[in-house]
């Protein structure tokens, strides 16, 4: 069945976007608020927000996020809808190089695993540990000894960044040291679709830019059992990274600015074919902006998608990477979902027209069912 | 790097030093420091402003391959001045007028006397502003540092 056009109804179309641009501008504006304005509030008290939809958008702009925010009336799939479509007209200068990001200046960065990961473990802002009540934070008593930090920093900060937990388990030969292959497809699947089974880093890809809410799900069945999976975060971290390029034009490398990232690795179960050979294995997830949940989420899902390089058994939904890949996408899903809301008057009259002639003409030989079918 | 970039670097060692600044900056600050140039050339857009995107590949870890995370937007813009000099900007974002003020300055401090005057004044002025602001967010992070005690240290 395909879905047949149909034509007409532009007048009442037309009244309906209008009421749209009614609520966002209303001609009797008592704030008065230029619509900038709120675009600058919304990106200064709804960072998260901002940074969700430039995540699942796949493009880094705060201003064309909250443009797009308000656009939308806070709906954030249809947000990184706009973000998306805009996107699509830009053209693409060229590729920055890979972040570095053992040089970034972490907000945030703590270890699950280990109490004393180098650094120190850093809270930055958090709800973590906060009560989940209405108003908690406007009448906060001021904290106690906190002025000072209470892990002095090192001295040379830069050399301690480099040096991770998973470098220490490295070291100590702990952790899986990756064979896979660095010539493996690192083809933007933007631009090229990827086929089944997909690269790790098509996989990443695809989860970097899926939707929060589906990768939380997915992640969380692997918790409760569908799907191996016990992991501990190693390191989770969120700070500014800076941006480097190399325009051809010049030749050499310059750092243009920095960006918000999370990232966060993940140690799971053992694996090896001997007892002597056997490791942690990892897990990794990365994301714009300010988006733990899914950076965790996105971890799990990478190990868990894994399996087959891992010579695990495909047994459940999360290790299944078609499945998982097919259907992480939200704009992707709502198009398919909400399009059911279009007229389907020609399908739904064939099925109509259908059941209609099979009640008339059941066939011969068949008992008739007391209610006709 | 090649023999043409090796070139620009041997004659422009600082080059990549001003325009990270330049690309960092904001526009008032830009507007401010080119009121303490004493006459600027007469110049030409060759191209731009123009708004497109760079794609960031982020690395996958323990890896050592990398994946493209998504796009970045980016303002870019190419002049010329009236001494000669091709000015290019790269900067974060939709920014015509700072990639337009940035590729100005790029033309401008390639003209070894304008440099000599400008490198302390707003160069490294620059630079200092924003170590300062980056220092400031890190000094107000390290609050938030801690150090956990498990149960085994609390029996010891």
């Amino acid at each position: 069945m395909s879905y047949v056009a149909v034509k007409g109804g532009a007048g009442a179309i037309g009244a309906a976007h209008q009421l749209i641009a009614e609520t966002l501008y209303p001609k009797d504006n008592a704030s008065d608020t230029p619509v900038d304005q709120i675009q600058q509030q919304l990106d200064q008290h709804l960072r998260l927000g901002i940074d969700r939809i430039m995540a699942e958008a796949s493009l880094y702009d705060r201003d064309i996020a909250a443009q797009a925010f308000l656009q939308a009336q806070g709906d954030s799939i249809e947000a990184v809808f706009i973000v998306r479509a805009y996107r699509a007209t830009l053209s693409r200068f060229l590729d920055a190089e890979p972040l570095k990001l053992s040089d970034s200046q972490p907000q945030r960065h703590v270890s699950a695993a280990f109490k004393d990961v180098p650094g120190g473990q850093q809270l930055g802002a958090t709800y973590d540990y906060s009560h989940r009540l209405l108003g908690y934070f406007l009448h906060l008593p001021a904290p106690q000894n906190a002025a000072e930090p209470t892990t002095k920093p090192e001295d040379d900060a830069s050399e301690t960044r480099h040096s991770g937990v998973m470098q220490l388990l490295e070291q100590e030969g702990l952790i899986e040291t990756s064979t896979a292959a660095l010539t493996e497809e690192n083809r933007d699947i933007t631009q090229i679709p990827p086929g089944f089974p997909a690269s790790r880093a098509q996989r990443l890809q695809t989860l970097a830019r899926a939707d929060e809410g589906f990768l939380l799900g997915m992640a969380y069945s692997t918790q409760r059992g569908y799907g191996q999976n016990h992991p501990f975060i190693a390191e989770l971290r969120q700070g500014s990274v800076n941006v480097e390029i190399t325009p051809p034009e010049l030749g050499f490398t310059i750092c243009i600015g920095q960006i918000s990232m999370t990232e966060c690795q993940m140690i799971n179960q053992f694996h090896g074919d001997t007892p002597e050979q056997a490791t942690f294995t990892r897990g990794y997830g990365l994301v714009f902006g300010h988006n733990e949940r899914k950076a965790i989420a996105m971890a799990l899902l990478d190990r868990a998608l894994r399996a087959p390089e891992l010579g695990e058994k495909v047994q459940a939904p999360a290790q299944d990477e078609e499945f998982v890949l097919s259907h992480c996408d939200n704009v992707e899903a709502t198009g398919f979902v909400e399009h059911l809301k279009l007229p389907h008057h020609v399908d739904f009259q064939s099925e109509i027209a259908t059941l209609r002639a099979l009640r008339a003409h059941p066939k011969k030989g068949r008992t008739e069912h007391p209610d006709g079918l | 790097m090649d023999n043409k970039a090796k070139q620009e670097q041997a004659t422009h060692p600082q080059r990549a030093l001003w325009m990270q600044e330049l690309a960092q900056s904001s526009l008032k600050t830009l507007q401010a420091l080119a009121a303490t140039v004493s006459s600027w050339p007469d110049y030409q857009v060759l191209e731009g402003p123009a708004i497109g995107t760079i794609l960031i590949h982020g690395p996958i870890a323990g890896n050592g391959g990398t994946f493209p995370v998504g796009d970045c937007t980016i303002t870019r813009c190419r002049v010329q001045d009236s001494h000669g000099h091709e000015g290019f900007s790269w900067i974060l974002g939709q920014q015509p007028e700072i990639a337009l003020w940035a590729a100005r300055w790029d033309a401008l401090l390639q003209n070894p006397e304008q440099l000599a005057v400008h490198w302390d004044t707003s160069i490294r002025q620059l630079r200092q502003e924003r170590r300062q602001r980056e220092q400031d967010t890190v000094s107000t992070m390290q609050k938030t540092q801690v150090r956990f005690f498990s149960m085994e240290n609390m029996r010891t």
